[in-house]
Parts: C-alpha cells; sequence; structure tokens
C-alpha cells in the first residue's frame, strides 16, 4: 500500500495526532495502525534528521532506520501517550550514531568530516537551483554561523525547541535530562545565538 | 536582579522568560504581564526565533517515499532471519574445517617407493660430500701450501722462514728498568 505521507510542515494541532489507540494497536503488532503512525510523523522527524545532517540522502536513510528501531521496540513502550518524545529520542540517538560512524570512518580516510551541523550538502553543491537554491543556501549558512559557538546539548536544545517545536517537557523525555537541565542549555543557547546575531549587524532580524 | 515594577526587564529576563516565564521571580513575572513594553518585546523576540524555524521547516526537503516495513513483516522475524544466517554460515565454516584443514593438519601423505629411493640417493651422496669436506677441508691450491713435504717448505730460505716465524731465544728478555 503506498500511502501518502502527510503533509503538514507546521506542527499538527493535537486532535490531529494519531491517538493514544493507535499506538496501543501499534504495540500489539497491528502494521496498519504502525503505519498510521509512521505516515504521521514521518515528515517530522525527516526534518529534524536533516536539519542535523543537511543531506536528503542521510536523512532518508537514518529515518527509515528511526522507525524501523520503533517498530522493533514498541513493545518496550510503557507510556503510549510519550511517543512522539520517544521516538524523537530515538531518532536523537540514531543522528549521533551517524556522526560517531562518520567520524570512526575520517580517522581512516574515509570519509572527511569538517563539521558537524549544516554542512553544505553534496547534492546542492553538484546540482544548485537558481533562485530558491541560493535562498536556501543563504538561510543555512546564516543558521550555521549563528549555532557554531553553541555547545552541543546547546545546539540540540535550541533546534528541538525552535525547529522541531518540542516543549521543555518533551525535549526532557527525548534528551533523558530533567527539564533544569534542558532550560539552562536553552538559556545559554539563546543568549549565544543572541550575541551572535549582534555581532554580525542584526542577522536574526534579517532572518525574519 | 532587577524586580522594581517600574524598570524594565533587561535582556537577559527576556531570554528567561523565552524559556519559561514561570521561572522567574513572581515580581517580574507581574511586571511582564503588566507593562505593554516588555510584552510587546517579548512577543517581538518570541516571533524573530518562532520566524527562524518556521523558515527552516519551509526550506527543508520532503521525505521521498513513506516508511513501510519489511515484506517479512514482524518483529521477530527479523531477529530470526539474521540469526538463521549466522548459524548457517558458522555451519559452513565448520564443514570446511574438517573436510579439508583437518585431514591435511594430521594426516600427511605416505612417501611412494620411487621417492624413497630417489631420497635415499640423495642422502648418500651428501654424506660422501661430508666425508670429503672432513679429510680435505682446505681447497685444493691451499692443501699443497699446507702440505708438510720437504719440497714445498726446502723452497724457502731459512732467512725468510726466520723472518715469518722468528726465534725466541731466552735472553731476549725485557730491559730491567732499574737499570
Amino acid at each position: 500500500m503506498a500511502a501518502k505521507p502527510v503533509d503538514s510542515k507546521e506542527r499538527p494541532a493535537k486532535a490531529d495526532s494519531p491517538s493514544i489507540e493507535v499506538v496501543e494497536q501499534a504495540k500489539a503488532g497491528d502494521q496498519v495502525a504502525f503505519h498510521r503512525l509512521a505516515d504521521h510523523y514521518q515528515p517530522e522527524i525527516y526534518r529534524m534528521i536533516y536539519y542535523r545532517t543537511r543531506s536528503q540522502m542521510d536523512a532518508e536513510d537514518i529515518a527509515q532506520d528511526v522507525f524501523l528501531q520503533a517498530y522493533k521496540n514498541l513493545g518496550r513502550l510503557k507510556n503510549p501517550a510519550v511517543f512522539r518524545s520517544w521516538l524523537y529520542q530515538i531518532a536523537v540517538n540514531r543522528v549521533r550514531d551517524f556522526y560517531r560512524k562518520k567520524k570512526f570512518k575520517s580517522l581512516f580516510g574515509f570519509v572527511s568530516v569538517d563539521e558537524e551541523y549544516f554542512q553544505e550538502p553534496a547534492e546542492m553543491a553538484i546540482a544548485p537551483e537558481a533562485g530558491e537554491g541560493l535562498d536556501r543556501q543563504d538561510f543555512w549558512r546564516q543558521i550555521k554561523s549563528l549555532l557554531t559557538s553553541l555547545s552541543r546539548m546547546e545546539r540540540e536544545v535550541f533546534l528541538l525547541r525552535f525547529f522541531d517545536q518540542l516543549s521543555i517537557k518533551e525535549m526532557s523525555a527525548a534528551l533523558k535530562k530533567n527539564e533544569s537541565t534542558v532550560k539552562t542549555h536553552l538559556y545559554r543557547a539563546l543568549r549565544k545565538v543572541k550575541a551572535a546575531a549582534a555581532e554580525t549587524d542584526g542577522l536574526l532580524e534579517g532572518l525574519i | 536582579m532587577n524586580t522594581h515594577s517600574d524598570t524594565h526587564l533587561t535582556h537577559d529576563q527576556h531570554l528567561m522568560a523565552l524559556v519559561d516565564p514561570t521561572d522567574m521571580d513572581a515580581d517580574l513575572q507581574a511586571h511582564l504581564q503588566s507593562c505593554s513594553q516588555c510584552q510587546h518585546q517579548a512577543q517581538q523576540l518570541s516571533r524573530r526565533f518562532e520566524r527562524m524555524g518556521q523558515m527552516a521547516r519551509q526550506l527543508a526537503s520532503e521525505p521521498s517515499r513513506p516508511f513501510r516495513l519489511p515484506a517479512q513483516g514482524g518483529r521477530k522475524r527479523v531477529g530470526w532471519q539474521f540469526k538463521s544466517a549466522m548459524a548457517m554460515g558458522l555451519a559452513g565454516a565448520l564443514v570446511l574445517v574438517f573436510t579439508v584443514w583437518w585431514p591435511q593438519r594430521f594426516n600427511p601423505t605416505q612417501p611412494t617407493p620411487q621417492q624413497l629411493a630417489q631420497q635415499e640417493k640423495a642422502d648418500a651422496l651428501l654424506m660422501a660430500e661430508i666425508d670429503d669436506l672432513v679429510n680435505d677441508a682446505l681447497p685444493k691450491a691451499y692443501q699443497e701450501l699446507a702440505m708438510a713435504n720437504d719440497t714445498g717448505l726446502s723452497d724457502l730460505s731459512e732467512d725468510l722462514i726466520d723472518w715469518i716465524v722468528p726465534i725466541i731465544e731466552e735472553d731476549d728478555d725485557p730491559v730491567d728498568p732499574r737499570a
């Protein structure tokens, strides 16, 4: 069955999210129910990974792996209500594993690792589209300059909060950190981003 | 920390409000709720960051294909396939060990009678060479020099022999330093 993923750029309203019953059915082994969950969450999980890898191909592969892992381990999810946070937790770990493997390969010269996050994707370098491609490149370049001074955790909470639109509670569950720690990292991230924006002549204002 | 109701929120306090306004002091929360200027600043700040995220979502690509579970389905079967492949590989390796490597290692091939005869002949030749070396260690040219026959040594003069091998006499004692 070739189901079309839900195309929603914005965070879906709570009424549109799959119900807890669907999660329970998927837990019981109902593949149709799991496909419903995948169709609903795949776009945002894909985007979440894309923000961090900046590669369409890698984002596709990692996203597929995330949902496969979710299906295999869904029986361990005790509280179906936190399915979304749990899914993001898997995705965060998978992205981290992706960069670990990349770094390991770079030690042997198989891959060159310049910098994590917001690298210029190869596909864009090969065939950048005029107009829209330039705007996209410019945007990601500006984002990169804003986030370059952040630590790994600060960058992660910033992206989860403003790009992936997770609440503090959801971030705490996804990162397995207490809410106080998450807030501290987010506050520091905001300070650094604001400072970086001020140094580049109102870069932050220019983004809106 | 600024808690005076007439003083507006500082830059850092606006950031704290953006993270979680309930974490701020009660006075600051009250000021934020009552001051239109601070409210406007807080909303503007929040809007800028939200806008950043919105642009990221608009500019991000979409997945090219929906996720579908493998045709074999089932969580258990995925693991079962991996384990069966491992078991088959291990079995194949064991078969190779016991059919190819093991016999060669413990059952070397026996030589044929012809090979034995050739080996004996080679051994005899080797022993003959060794005997020759023991009896006449030096090459022929050196053997003539080393031979203790009068013909050879008599050609050398007495003076030459004395020079080569001088006779040490008892009178040739070292000089007494006390003298």
